[in-house]
Formats: structure tokens, C-alpha cells, sequence
């Protein structure tokens, strides 16, 4: 770990990015040593990704200066990156599942041709292994994609960023999603040896505990801002969680005063293929939080609940009645209803109109004997769009016409008109201006009041400690810890310490 | 939200797309007007309108289907295989009732098979209803060895396809009430704001509690039923069972339907559309024809204009972030 002697790879100054007006990052410097594996750690929103998509020439900075062997470059488009020796390997995958390994490798790539543009098949192949046992991807090279693991997918993406001649700063964002110890390790001794090659890597990880196995250093980012460089060896989890956090702002949030009641929803052991054994009790009249990181398994939870993903093991109890098999429609019938995490994708018909979409769950109040009366349905509707306060320029209008904050407004409304007793809510308030958020959260509050149990899946922590009576922190697929939330500062420590490395710090 | 954001602002690109096709309808008409005497004849435009009812027919079955988000080929051969049964049947001394009726039955038993094939069995839709047009044909020809169907068949039943009833055409009528029933259906019922939603978002359809195959079954076999029913109507016009009565009906049914998505409302298939595209289609056919071009040249420019129409759709539709309320 003697990385301190070492010649400066990278260095960003100063560097500021702002979105229609909002600053996602506020004049922030970075450096990258040689053969250094440098942590870029933060909550969502800090401001990470934004920061390597300006170092992959994926954003233009706003302010700045880039410099890389101390020279001033100007990156102002991916290629740029990549001729400059700059790659990225995204968290997801992206291959041709009918292509061949070589062929995926050199997607893309300028490779010599032989007369006529025909493949150089044997000199593309010969490159091909050398990329495969450098990354240790032990597979004949003329295997199709698909045919390959999660795993080997994942190193195969490796081997497309180690195909760039010039290649000397790798960015790995999130390579451990959904990947076991085993595999976890095997990735982390190729990692290593691309350290021996002189190469320096930026790790993105939401897992603090691998952080500490592989970097030398680590730079914790909080709302656009760096707040440190440290040294991996001398910090801990909990100094990195409690400089990720800081101080806070709760006001929008509403002031809760839960009255909880009797039980109303009981998950006892529900097991599937990522979840395992997650057991717990929703009452009347409470916001239950499930916290966990991206693959944690949050949305699977929920949507086992909802029935939408099976189940293989486990009872889930609603009101004391065990429920044998459910289904979306039986889930609406029975009282329950789910935000979903997509909005556009799963909780809207965006070519339909706001009407349409706000009555779609329940048809029992607006239609007779299967026919719709339009009368009930208008004043249904508006009552619907004033209480939820949806800008709109009229019940007809399409809803791929409204801005985000207002088509989610769609999808709660649409919730508010099952009358159910229970809500799931699955990252509401992804994409969601701050105005719209804060009258979510107030809703969601209003619910609570009225005794209906509420689930809230969220990634966001400020969400789940401002909102929540209890939070749930899920680490791969494991329901680790039920929290009673006092709010404080130790609270919200414990759990981002949770969710991140799945152990106990407090 | 003020009024004057409520107001969208129309420009060439919307106009285009709205009513592009209806303003090209109207040139048709203009041209083909010069260029025969006949065209504009009172006769000659019931001619039009009784030659369009057939297709109407299929074309709002076919619209029910992709309203719903899927597909159906079949429905061509559906109409071949309806008109034989019928004919078969009166031709075997059956009544005019029974027979009609047991006409539609294959309509409806197809549009069943067809949604175990898609919805069930997962095969694409398009692939599975062409997979069962070719069978369906196989079947016309195995009962009807290749020949049509016409001995002693009933006068009476040639009332539907060829009466009239206070001086309009039987088939016009039944037309009209098909589209009223239809459009009450689509418009004014659960199933029918079902049936939208699930061809806009099944995802989103089935996180609604909507059960999402029960609706496309239902529209298979809507739509199935619809291709039966104008078999029967066309055995009873052209007083015979065709064996290859469905052939043309085929193109021009999907041709008719993706016109109607392109009028009024950019992409979204609806049964006014769908009418004014039969229409466009019979005038083309019967303004070819006075015009005294080769068949063969119809057929070129028919897909042309298709093609055209659509795409002029499109582009309006591209630009639809323009329109944003914000």
C-alpha cells in the first residue's frame, strides 16, 4: 500500500456540475495515483456518478480542470476517454447473448481486417485469449455469450475495458452486484493483478466492507460535495458511515405522531431466490421502512407481497388469515396496493388519459354492471386530482404529458381510489421534484393516520429515517435488523453501517 | 395552470399527423372525381360503401386485437372457412338460422386457440395466427376440395348480403349497428377501458389487478368472432362459399387498420379510424378500377400509400414532447 510515493495519475480541480440549475457537484478535486485503487463512496445522490460520467466524458463539466500525467486534457466525449485510456465498466451488462467472446470483445473496436473487410478470425481470436487470461475467464474464446455465468459475463466486461491499448485508469461502478463471496474473491484476484500492471482503478462500491479489502484510499462524496480522502488503512466503517451522513435537513418531512394498532400484515420466513427467511409484522397505522442498498432485494420483498414475484417458502398473514396464493388482482381485493418502482413502465398507461389511469384498480365505484358512468367517473377523478394536487390541464389529458412528480401524483391517486389497507411503496419518489416529495411524504403521513399499514422500499436513508416508526435493513436478500427509529444520529449510523457492510457497528 | 397552456399549440407537424391522411382521402377523391364521371354518382358511392362493409367487418376485428396489443392473421382465413361451413350447411338443407349460426362458431373456437397459442403457450402472436391462417386454409380446401359452394342455397339468405331494408343496403345497416354495439363496448364499458390499457401497458395493466389474459383472450376471440360474421355475410353477398374468399381481406385489413391509427390520434388504433381507412381502401379499389388501371398496379400503389400514410403519422408523433404541459 505504498501509494503515497507513487506519480499522480488523474487530477480533477475544482470541478462543478449543475443540472437545470440545481448543483449536483460543487467545485470538487480529486486525485487517482498509479496502480492506486481509489473508493469513490457516498449515499445516493452524492454526487458519484455524476463525477465519473465527467471523467468518461459521458457529461461535460461545467467548471474545472482534468489532469491526467499532469498534462491538461479536455474530455469532451467518451471516445475521448477511451483514446485517452480512460474506461468504464458499467454495473450493468451489456453484451450480445448470440455473439461469440471474442466477437463481444471486439464489438465495436476498430480491429484490423484483412482485404474486402473480411474478419482477421485467427489474429481477433489470439487477442481474444490473451484478454481471457489476463481477466480469468477460463472458456474457449468461440463460446456464445450466453452461455456464460453471471460471473464470467461480468469479467468478460473487464476484458472489453482491457482491449483499449492506452487503457491506465479503470472504472469499475458497483462490479459486485449480485455476485456471491466465491465469485466476489476470484474477481478481486484479477482486480489485483491489473494493480501489478500499473493500472489504477476508481471502485465504486456500496459494499464498505470489500472498500476495505481492495483500496488504497477512499474519497467520501456527500450532496455534490467531497468531504474527504482517507487513507483505507487508517479509517473505519463507522468514520466513513458518519462522514457519508453529516448533518441534515428534516423539514420536509412530515411530524409524525403514529398511532399503531393491531397487526396487520405478518411475513413469517419468506424465502426465494434472493430472499432468505425474511420475517416481520406491519401494524395498523405504521410506516415500516425497508432499507438496503441496490440488489438488496428491497423490490423483491415488496413484490412477493403483491404477488408478482413467487415465493417458495414462507407464510404471509394478513389480518390473521394465511394467504394461500396471490396475485395483483387478488392483492387489490383484499386491500392491498403497491407504488411500484418504475413508474412509467409499471404504474402508468402513459398514452391514456388522467382520468382513465387514476380509476384503473377499481372499477367497483364508477361502473354498474360492467358499464362505466361517466358522471361518477369525472367527479371521481377531479376529487382525485385536487386532493393529491396534480397539475394537469384537464381529466383528459394523456399522462405522458405530466412532469414526474405529478404522473407518480397518478399512481398514488390511483392507490388512494382502491381504499386499501395496506400500501407498499416502492421508491416513490425516485426522479420526483422537491415540492411533489414533500406532499408525498404528507400523504403518506395522512395514511398512516387513518390506520392503513404502510411499507415503504427505499434506498434513500434521509427518507427512511425522516418517514419511518421502524426500519427494516435488508443485506442481500437477509432481513438483518428491525431498527425502532428515535431518529438520532447513532440510528442513522447504525443502519447505513447495516445496509452497507451487514454488520453491527454500534 | 393557466388557460393558455391548457390551448396546445397546433403546428404543421401535428396537423400532418392528425388529419394528414384524411386531407390525402379528400385528394384521392378530387383526382379520381376529374379524372372518371362516374366516381361522384350516387351509385356509384353505394357501390363503395356496400363493397366496404365486408372489410369493416374483419378490420374492426383485427382493431379489437391490436387494441389489446397483440395480433391476429388468422382472421383472413377465419372468413374463408365461416362462408364454406354456412354454405355447406344450407346447401345440405339446414335451416337459415342453425346454419348462420353454426358459421360463426369457428371464428370463436379460433380466437380461443389463437389466445392458448399466445397467451398460454407464449408463441408471438404474429407467428402463431399465421401458423393457424395456413391451417385454417388447409381446412377450407380439405372440406371444400378447391371448389365453391352454391347449389341450392336459399333465397332468403342472400337477403342479408344483397337486401335492402327502407332503401338501404341490409349489409350497410348491420354495419352500422355492428359499429354502435362496438364502439359502446370499446368506449363506455370496463372491458373495453380493460382492453385499452392492457395494449398500452400489460405491465402496468396487470399491477392494476387487471387480469391481463382473461382481456386478450376475450379480444382473440372478439376478433375471431368478427372474421366469422363477415364469412357469413359474404357467402350470403356473393351467394356462394369461397374457398378463397379470405385472400384479399388479409392485406387490406391491416392496411385499413394502421391507416385508422394514423387519423386523429397519432398511434392509437381506434374503430372511427379504422372506418375512415376501410374507406380510403374501397375508394382506392373502386377509383383504380374506373380509372381503368392494371391490377397489378393497384396492388403497388395501395402499399405505397399505406406506407406513406403511416409514416406521416410517425413523424407528427415524434415530435410529441413539443406538447408537454408542464
Amino acid at each position: 500500500m505504498e501509494s503515497t510515493s507513487l506519480a499522480l495519475k488523474i487530477e480533477m480541480k475544482g470541478i462543478s456540475k449543475a443540472f437545470s440549475g440545481t448543483e449536483v457537484l460543487k467545485a470538487i478535486d480529486f486525485e487517482l495515483k498509479e496502480g492506486e485503487f481509489h473508493a469513490l463512496v457516498g449515499e445516493n445522490g452524492a454526487g458519484k456518478s455524476t463525477l465519473l460520467k465527467i471523467l468518461c466524458g459521458a457529461y461535460s463539466l461545467d467548471q474545472g480542470e482534468i489532469y491526467l500525467n499532469g498534462q491538461n486534457v479536455l474530455i469532451d466525449s467518451p471516445a475521448k476517454a477511451q483514446q485517452l485510456g480512460i474506461s468504464i465498466v458499467h454495473q450493468d451488462i451489456n453484451l450480445v447473448p448470440y455473439l461469440s467472446i471474442a466477437e463481444n470483445l471486439f464489438l465495436g473496436q476498430k480491429f484490423s481486417k484483412k482485404m474486402l473487410g473480411m474478419m482477421d478470425w485467427k489474429n481477433l481470436h489470439r487477442k481474444s485469449k490473451e484478454i481471457c487470461h489476463m481477466v480469468g475467464l477460463n472458456r474457449k474464446v468461440t463460446t456464445e455469450v450466453r452461455e456464460l455465468t453471471f460471473f464470467e459475463k461480468r469479467l468478460l466486461t473487464i476484458g472489453q475495458a482491457l482491449l483499449n491499448p492506452n487503457m491506465q485508469v479503470m472504472i469499475l461502478d458497483e462490479p459486485t452486484a449480485s455476485m456471491d463471496k466465491y465469485a466476489k474473491d476470484q474477481l478481486f484476484r484479477v482486480l489485483t493483478n491489473l494493480k501489478e500492471n500499473k493500472i489504477s482503478v476508481i471502485y465504486v462500491s456500496h459494499r464498505l466492507n470489500e472498500v476495505f479489502e481492495i483500496t488504497d484510499r477512499i474519497t467520501v462524496l456527500r450532496n455534490g460535495e467531497k468531504i474527504k480522502t482517507v487513507r483505507t488503512a487508517e479509517t473505519s466503517t463507522d468514520q466513513l458511515v458518519s462522514m457519508m451522513i453529516g448533518q441534515k435537513l428534516r423539514e420536509q418531512y412530515p411530524d409524525r405522531k403514529p398511532n399503531i394498532g393491531t397487526a396487520i400484515l405478518q411475513i413469517k420466513r419468506l424465502s426465494n431466490s434472493v430472499l432468505s427467511n425474511v420475517s416481520f409484522t406491519l401494524h395498523q397505522g405504521e410506516i415500516f421502512g425497508i432499507f438496503g442498498t441496490t440488489g438488496s432485494g428491497k423490490t423483491e420483498l415488496i413484490r412477493s407481497i403483491y404477488g408478482v414475484d413467487s415465493y417458495e417458502q414462507g407464510e404471509i398473514i394478513l389480518e390473521d388469515r394465511v394467504i394461500k396464493s396471490i396475485n395483483p388482482k387478488k392483492a387489490i381485493k383484499k386491500g392491498i396496493f403497491l407504488v411500484p418502482e418504475d413508474r412509467r413502465e409499471q404504474g402508468l398507461i402513459l398514452n391514456m388519459a388522467l382520468k382513465e389511469n387514476l380509476l384503473l384498480a377499481n372499477f367497483d365505484k364508477h361502473t354498474r354492471s360492467y358499464l362505466i358512468n361517466h358522471k361518477i367517473e369525472s367527479k371521481e377523478a377531479k376529487g382525485l386530482i385536487k386532493r393529491l394536487k396534480i397539475k394537469t390541464a384537464g381529466i383528459k389529458q394523456k399522462v405522458v404529458y405530466l412532469s414526474g412528480g405529478n404522473q407518480q401524483k397518478v399512481v398514488l391517486g390511483k392507490g388512494l381510489y382502491t381504499d386499501s389497507k395496506l400500501y407498499l411503496f416502492d421508491e416513490p419518489t425516485k426522479g420526483v421534484d422537491v415540492g411533489a416529495k414533500a406532499e408525498i411524504y404528507k400523504l403518506m403521513d395522512q395514511l398512516a393516520a387513518q390506520g392503513t399499514g404502510i411499507i415503504l422500499a427505499t434506498s434513500e436513508l434521509n427518507e427512511a429515517i425522516g418517514l419511518c416508526d421502524r426500519i427494516g435493513v435488508l443485506y442481500h436478500g437477509e432481513l438483518i435488523a428491525i431498527v425502532p427509529n428515535d431518529q438520532s444520529n447513532q440510528t442513522e449510523e447504525k443502519i447505513l453501517a447495516l445496509a452497507l457492510a451487514g454488520e453491527n457497528i454500534a | 395552470m393557466g388557460t393558455e397552456q391548457n390551448k396546445r399549440q397546433y403546428d404543421w407537424r401535428e396537423l400532418l399527423a392528425r388529419y394528414g391522411t384524411i386531407f390525402g382521402f379528400f385528394t384521392m377523391c378530387i383526382i379520381f372525381a376529374l379524372l372518371s364521371d362516374v366516381f361522384l354518382k350516387y351509385n356509384n358511392i353505394l357501390n363503395i360503401l356496400l363493397q366496404s362493409t365486408m372489410l369493416a367487418i374483419i378490420s374492426f376485428g383485427l382493431t379489437i386485437v391490436i387494441i389489446s396489443g397483440e395480433f391476429d392473421a388468422s382472421l383472413s382465413s377465419i372468413v374463408a372457412l365461416s362462408g364454406v361451413i354456412t354454405t355447406l350447411l344450407l346447401s345440405n338443407g339446414w335451416g337459415i338460422i342453425p346454419a348462420f349460426l353454426v358459421g360463426l362458431l369457428p371464428g370463436i373456437v379460433i380466437g380461443f386457440l389463437n389466445a392458448i397459442a399466445v397467451l398460454w403457450l407464449g408463441v408471438s402472436s404474429f407467428i402463431a395466427t399465421l401458423g393457424m391462417m395456413s391451417s385454417v386454409t388447409g381446412i377450407v380446401y380439405m372440406i371444400t376440395q378447391g371448389r365453391s359452394i352454391w347449389q341450392s342455397i336459399p333465397e332468403d339468405y342472400l337477403w342479408l348480403g344483397r337486401g335492402y331494408f327502407m332503401g338501404i343496403p341490409v349489409p350497410v345497416i348491420t354495419l352500422a349497428l355492428l359499429f354502435l354495439l362496438l364502439w359502446f363496448f370499446l368506449t363506455q364499458t370496463n372491458l373495453g377501458r380493460k382492453m385499452y390499457a392492457v395494449g398500452g401497458n400489460a405491465e402496468a395493466a396487470r399491477l392494476s389487478g387487471i387480469n391481463v389474459r382473461k382481456i386478450r383472450m376475450l379480444a382473440f376471440i372478439i376478433g375471431g368472432f368478427l372474421a366469422a360474421l363477415c364469412g357469413v355475410l359474404l357467402a350470403s353477398r356473393l351467394g356462394s362459399g369461397q374457398p378463397t374468399a379470405g385472400g384479399t381481406y388479409f392485406l387490406d385489413a391491416i392496411a385499413a387498420t394502421f391507416l385508422g391509427q394514423s387519423i386523429f390520434s397519432k398511434g392509437k388504433p381506434h374503430l372511427t379510424g379504422t372506418l375512415i381507412g376501410v374507406l380510403i381502401i374501397g375508394t382506392m379499389n373502386n377509383g383504380f378500377v374506373l380509372l381503368g388501371m392494371s391490377y397489378y398496379i393497384q396492388d403497388l400503389i395501395k402499399g405505397l400509400v399505406i406506407v406513406l400514410a403511416v409514416a406521416v403519422a410517425t413523424i407528427g408523433a415524434k415530435n410529441k414532447n413539443q406538447y408537454t404541459v408542464k
